[in-house]
């Protein structure tokens, strides 16, 4: 079975796993500098307007934000149990941790739902109707919806990619343990919560003495 | 390749040490920003930050057993990062007053 996950040009499945965790920190390593061209946007507007991006922070909901980050804290290492696990053989356990992750995940999603929910209520989407008022609130409030939004889009790709993994594993398709797409998949799992590790203090803490 | 075969209490044991450490920052994170510590609650934040994200790339993405090939893949995003950020606030950052 587990030659089954072997593809040209490799002659095993050992070199084609280490191929394939290169191409994804490559990957990566463009996904750092696409948010990083976000990060520093955010950056720049605050260093020119650090009150008013104080003000408008504040009106972010801290505890939602708080729970996703601990949700996501919990992902990592769920998946950490799950790529070590389905390594050292445990395919059982590392299919129930995937399961948990894309759970965790699906969970962040619905308490990310009800904040968006909760924002557009009180008009904290920029344009006409903004309830802040002043121009650089809605710049800080432009940056939290784009950065915000595109985390949750790679999230969501995630899920998709976690699901898929434990479900083909379920019904017998592929095998865990040297297959190349656990650990590529763990890799990007991770990043993704690394993401929302940087987002958290520049879009719920800042502002709050 | 595998040198040495960890038990299931050895994995799930390392993981709930990660978890229990992130959860750690970030509550430290999370309460300090509620206490006006004069310049120094953005300082916390971001240190609390880097550190969570240098233990998931460590830890969680094992960059502690990779090949030097792949750190240096991993490294290279971030180089490039420092310099946009660099070169970007060289006027803020040169500029006396």
């Amino acid at each position: 079975m587990s030659d089954a996950a072997l593809r040209e040009p490799w002659e095993d499945l050992h070199r084609q796993r280490e191929a394939a965790r290169l191409g994804m920190w490559v990957f990566l390593a463009t996904e750092v500098l696409f948010f990083g061209g976000l990060f520093l946007g955010y950056s720049a507007m605050r260093v020119a307007h650090p009150a008013a991006f104080a003000e408008a922070a504040r009106e972010t909901r801290f505890w939602f934000g708080s729970a996703n980050l601990a949700l996501l804290m919990t992902s990592s290492a769920t998946m950490t149990v799950a790529v070590r696990g389905a390594r050292a053989g445990f395919a059982g356990m590392a299919r129930w941790c995937l399961l948990m992750t894309a759970l965790i995940g699906i969970g962040f999603i619905a308490v990310k739902g009800v904040e968006y929910h909760l924002d557009l209520d009180d008009g904290l989407w920029p344009g006409p109707g903004f309830a802040l008022g002043m121009a650089p609130g809605q710049i800080f409030w432009g940056f939290y919806w784009v950065m915000t939004g595109i985390h949750a889009v790679h999230l969501t790709i995630g899920i998709v990619l976690v699901l898929r993994l434990a479900l083909l594993s379920w019904r017998g398709l592929i095998g865990l343990r040297d297959n190349p797409q656990m650990p590529v998949v763990g890799l990007y799992w991770h990043f993704v919560d690394i993401v929302w590790m940087c987002l958290y203090p520049l879009l719920y803490l800042v502002g709050r003495t | 390749m595998s040198a040495e075969q960890p038990s299931r209490r050895a994995i799930i044991g390392q993981a709930l040490v990660l978890w229990a450490v992130l959860i750690v920052l970030l509550a430290i994170a999370a309460v300090t920003a509620h206490i006006d510590l004069a310049p120094f609650n953005v300082p916390i934040m971001l240190v609390a930050a880097a550190i969570e994200v240098a233990l998931v790339a460590v830890v969680g993405m094992e960059l502690d057993r990779s090949p030097a090939l792949l750190r240096l893949a991993a490294v290279t995003g971030v180089i490039w990062l420092v310099i946009m950020f660099t070169l970007s606030f060289s006027d803020f950052l040169t500029r006396a007053g």
